[in-house]
């Protein structure tokens, strides 16, 4: 469950948090953190590929509608199955609705349950997993107790579940909700390890000792010092959750009509890949070019925040 | 240029082999000598990083004879760990390496890491400075032995293990033999560092490169490997480059010094000399920021003022020259070449106003100015009119060790603090001495946690923590703040200097322009700009760093401060200044310290009172210049004894009582003496009376120093003219 791309270890964090040993002086040249950061990630192509794919897949999404006027929702009745045509860039399928006008409302929608529900994730995964680990003793017991028991529960089933009883319109709020509640768990048992090591610094030592009440302690001193493990993990969440959407709308269990996604797209072009394959392709690139571009970007920021990867530039 | 090595020497008419370093051809005598075994010739090294190109080692160049020790000393950041590394050929790959660097007349530089790997380990070697971390916890010690011999000779399997034995042996590892078998882990920190300088003369090196071998090490530990260091250097006859800052260590075993600052060495010289006639105003300010186990008047420390320049852009000229106090305009304009001292035989130094130093005899005294200490307003008071600020009576903290995975059970128990007493009063200072496991954070880290405590009591201002209400407790935070040891770790990267400052004052309730006002203040009281508060803790240096951890402890108005060895991350010059804060703030606000460090020169310095620590319990307690010049408990008496002095000539007279063994494991249960087993006393007894020391623990005897309460834990204390015989001898 654990996500491999979370394997910073805990040594690296010790010194990605301690880090700048041989800072010295006030008069020192500095260079700020996000600089750094931007400058590291810019040294990476691949990374830069990405965020330029998916701003434009983004503003795709936003503004696509605009370049067509047919609607998602109203099929073009006098050419069903049509391939791409001048009329209809992606062609339509066999109920005539416009492809292009299907992927950019499907794609926000993607794009909306992937980044809503990573966010959630990570800050549910973010204060439980600290927490546990920070009030040590019998909370921690009892908080990985039940972590273990929601880890073993059948997601995939209790989402479908509660998406099928919800109406058209809001069913993907209740997905989004649904791939939260349950993709948590793993996210919080890895951050509760990172913060085991986190919470033996003497700056949070130093907090205790002072009087410092629990909760400020875990707002202000850990969640903050685990940034740049949160900020790979959202990212990288978001391929996830897209995932999981368009896995349980492919099965129908999802996103379903009058709404749409690219699942829901996906599943209509499966049957007809034979006679019209552009239904099934549009989407499929889209998907394809959506979590790749994620996947990047999640890569070149991991290189740039681990001081230890090979974005150091050359002498 | 270097094809023809000449040395210069002093009078040798006996033919004795050159007292010094070889050095390229220059003034003096020439006299062709032996062959060097190591020869570096201006070497250059630099770093690739984010803000530039680092420039860490910039032209050092040095011969090195057979059988010698060449001691490089700087501190953090001066390029003598990279001049090592970039000998044996470890460094990194962003690192560009220049210059020459001549094995026995090889060149290394420019060789292939398959080269270097026949070099390595056969006739070059390297001590590592953690040796946790230096062997492969998954072979057994004689696998790595093996290795290392196998690798460069050609052995049979019998050969091996008798030459592993006999070189475990040579090591002082008792029963070699059967300790082959035994894994990293069996083997205690000092244990390792032996099984390392096995390691590294296992193929009779011509070179040995110790980078800083006993600095993660304790004193007595560091006693120990310091003396096998030297029988392996006899053994192998090899010439060791011994890396360090610690200046006692270097006084003890280097013939020769190389001073490095900012990458450069600034000064290089036969040891005696170094340290009796330093001549460039660094080695001076070194020399004499460093605090003095061996002298009691309280001598206020003079730091160096400022901090080591950056190596991404130095300034133009002297890299000293921010710090000196002697700086003149010339200094700017150029930086100074390590040119031999006029009048002085293999002294070098890179200093322009060399020429005064040495024909006004300069010393420390006259090149840095001493300040003046801030007056106490509890001086007069004598110490059992003051107020008890802490009372620790009888304190007990065990663990429990626990076995198996599934179902736990108690394998026995860890006494981390087994019946530990001490008081506290107003304004005066306790220090905590001891080695590792001995108990001293354990004991704080029970204060601070304020509740009532395992075993025994604890009392903050007369007030008993077992008794405390919440509210109460909560109050009484305000009263017991700590310092902890490493300033990057205790201050939160991403807060800055302002909200850090804040926390405490946030959880007594303060007002926003209270607060205000409080922090201006605090920066001011810690000598750091009030204007820097927007900055973050890693725009500062660690001293500047300890500075606002001390800060943020006093600003809620403590009557006790707890510092957990709160200068021993610190740099010597930077050290000495924050000593110097810590005893003006102590008589500005009559805070009470509780001072726990390693470090016994610093606590001669700092304490007023002493107490020792050994496996959970203080076995001698006492004023510190009691404890110092007359130990009664053995224990006390071993430590001071292994302490190096910043003094060569004193470090060859001094007598060492050099314990054997580590510390037990403090799982272990022992009846009686906890000190027993490494006793020198109860070696020395009739075998009757030592039944008493194996069987009855002694209780800490107050009282057998009439008018004092100096007392140790020990059934036959030294007297004081025994304590005389051994003791930190000091010059008259």
């Amino acid at each position: 469950m654990a996500d491999p791309e979370l394997s910073v270890t805990t040594a690296q964090m010790g010194k990605d948090l301690a880090h700048d040993v041989g800072s010295t002086g006030e008069q020192v040249r500095r260079t700020g953190r996000l600089a750094l950061y931007t400058r590291r990630f810019l040294r990476r192509p691949s990374a830069v590929a990405g965020v330029v794919v998916l701003a434009l897949l983004v503003l795709f999404a936003l503004f696509g509608d605009s370049l067509t006027r047919w609607g998602y929702d109203e099929p073009d009745f006098l050419s069903l199955a049509s391939p791409p045509s001048g009329e209809h860039l992606f062609g339509t399928t066999q109920g005539g609705s416009d492809v292009f006008a299907l992927v950019v409302r499907g794609l926000g929608r993607s794009l909306m349950i992937g980044i809503l529900s990573s966010l959630a994730i990570t800050l549910v995964a973010a204060v439980v997993g600290t927490a546990v680990a920070f009030f040590e003793g019998w909370v921690e017991k009892v908080g990985m107790w039940i972590l273990d028991m929601l880890l073993v529960i059948p997601s995939f089933l209790l989402i479908a579940m509660i998406v099928r009883s919800s109406s058209g319109t809001s069913g993907w709020l209740w997905l989004t909700l649904g791939i939260t509640a349950f993709g948590w768990v793993g996210y919080a048992r890895v951050l509760r390890t990172l913060t085991l090591s986190l919470r033996e610094l003497d700056y949070v030592h130093a907090a205790r000792f002072m009087g410092v009440r629990s909760f400020t302690i875990i707002w202000r001193h850990l969640i903050p010092n685990l940034g740049s493990v949160l900020i790979i993990q959202t990212v990288l969440g978001v391929v996830t959750a897209v995932n999981s959407e368009t896995a349980l709308s492919f099965l129908g269990l999802g996103i379903k009509a009058p709404d749409t996604s690219l699942g829901t797209i996906l599943q209509m072009g499966q049957g007809v890949v034979q006679t019209s394959p552009w239904v099934l392709l549009a989407p499929a690139v889209a998907l394809i070019l959506l979590t790749l571009s994620v996947q990047l970007i999640g890569d070149g920021l991991r290189d740039a925040i681990d001081p230890h990867s090979r974005s150091g530039g050359k002498a | 240029m270097t094809d023809q090595i000449l040395t210069t020497t002093g009078d040798h008419p006996d033919g004795t082999p050159p007292e010094g370093l070889v050095l390229p051809a220059g003034a003096g005598r020439l006299t062709p000598a032996t062959e060097p075994v190591l020869s570096v010739r201006d070497l250059h090294v630099s770093f690739a990083s984010e803000a530039g190109t680092v420039r860490a080692v910039r032209g050092v160049s040095f011969d090195l004879l057979p059988a010698r020790t060449l001691g490089i000393v700087g501190e953090s950041g001066s390029g003598k760990s990279v001049t090592s590394l970039s000998i044996m050929g470890l460094l990194d790959q962003n690192a560009r390496v220049e210059g020459s660097i001549r094995l026995k007349g090889t060149e290394l530089l420019g060789k292939t890491e398959l080269e270097m790997s026949k070099h390595r380990g056969n006739d070059m070697a390297m001590v590592f400075q953690d040796p946790l971390s230096a062997l492969t916890p998954v072979f057994s010690i004689g696998d790595q032995l093996a290795e290392a011999l196998d690798l460069h000779q050609d052995l049979t399997r019998k050969q091996v293990r008798d030459r592993s034995v006999e070189l475990l042996d040579l090591v002082g590892i008792p029963n070699p033999a059967e300790r082959l078998k035994s894994f990293p882990h069996q083997f205690s920190g000092g244990m390792r560092q032996r099984v390392m300088i096995a390691i590294a003369i296992a193929n009779d090196p011509d070179v040995i490169i110790a980078d800083e071998p006993t600095t993660a090490l304790d004193v007595t530990i560091q006693a120990q490997v310091l003396e096998v260091l030297k029988k392996a250097q006899r053994e192998t006859g090899a010439a060791v480059v011994m890396i360090t800052h610690d200046l006692g260590v270097v006084a003890g075993v280097a013939d020769d010094v190389l001073v490095m600052y900012a990458g450069r060495p600034v000064e290089q010289a036969p040891v005696d000399e170094l340290f009796a006639r330093p001549a460039m105003p660094y080695t001076m300010g070194l020399l004499g920021a460093v605090p003095r186990p061996d002298r009691g008047e309280n001598r206020r420390l003079v730091p160096i003022q400022g901090n080591p320049p950056s190596l991404v852009d130095l300034p133009v000229g002297c890299p000293f020259a921010d710090r000196c106090p002697l700086v003149e305009d010339r200094c700017r304009t150029a930086e100074p070449p390590l040119a031999p001292v006029p009048g002085r035989v293999d002294q070098r130094a890179a200093c322009v106003r060399v020429d005064e130093i040495v024909a006004e005899g300069l010393t420390f005294e006259d090149v840095y100015p001493v300040g003046e200490a801030a007056e106490s307003g509890l001086d007069g008071v004598p110490r059992e009119e003051r107020e008890v600020v802490l009372e620790v009576t009888d304190l007990k903290k065990h663990f429990p060790l626990t076995k198996g995975g599934f179902l736990r059970r108690r394998a026995g128990t860890v006494k981390a603090v087994d019946g530990v007493t001490f008081d506290v009063r107003a304004g005066e200072t306790l220090a905590l001495v001891g080695e590792s496991g001995s108990g001293k954070t354990t004991t704080l880290l029970e204060i601070m946690r304020l509740q009532a405590p395992q075993g025994g009591t604890v009392a903050v201002l007369g007030k008993n923590l077992a008794e405390l209400a919440r509210p109460e407790r909560a109050a009484l935070r305000r009263e017991l703040q700590i310092v902890f040891q490493d300033p990057q770790s205790s201050m939160d990267p991403r807060l800055p200097v302002y909200d850090i400052l804040a926390e405490p004052l946030k959880v007594h309730g303060w007002s926003r322009a209270r607060t205000n006002e409080r922090i201006s203040e605090l920066m001011r009281l810690v000598g750091l700009n009030p204007d820097h508060v927007d900055r973050f803790p890693t725009q500062f240096s660690g001293g500047q760093r300890q500075r606002i951890a001390i800060a943020r402890a006093l600003a809620v108005g403590p009557r006790l401060v707890v510092l957990d060895e709160p200068v021993s991350a610190l740099d010597v010059s930077i050290q000495a200044g924050v000593i110097n804060l810590l005893e003006d703030l102590q008589a500005q606000l009559g805070v009470a310290f509780l001072f726990v460090a390693h470090d016994l020169s610093v606590i001669r310095h700092i304490s007023s009172r002493t107490a020792v620590m050994y496996l959970g319990q203080v076995v001698e307690q006492g004023d510190t210049e009691a404890v110092f010049t007359a130990p009664r408990h053995p224990y006390t008496q071993a430590l001071l004894s292994a302490v190096p002095l910043p003094d060569p000539q004193l470090e060859r007279q001094r007598r060492r009582v050099v314990l054997q063994g580590d510390l037990p494991s403090p799982a272990q249960e022992i009846v009686g003496c906890r000190f027993a087993s490494r006793c020198p006393v109860r070696a020395a007894l009739p075998a009757d009376r030592r039944t008493l020391c194996d069987t009855v623990q002694p209780g800490l005897a107050t009282g057998a120093v009439p008018g004092t309460d100096h007392g140790a834990a020990c059934h036959y204390p030294l007297t004081s003219s025994a304590a005389e015989d051994v003791r930190v001898p000091s010059r008259a």
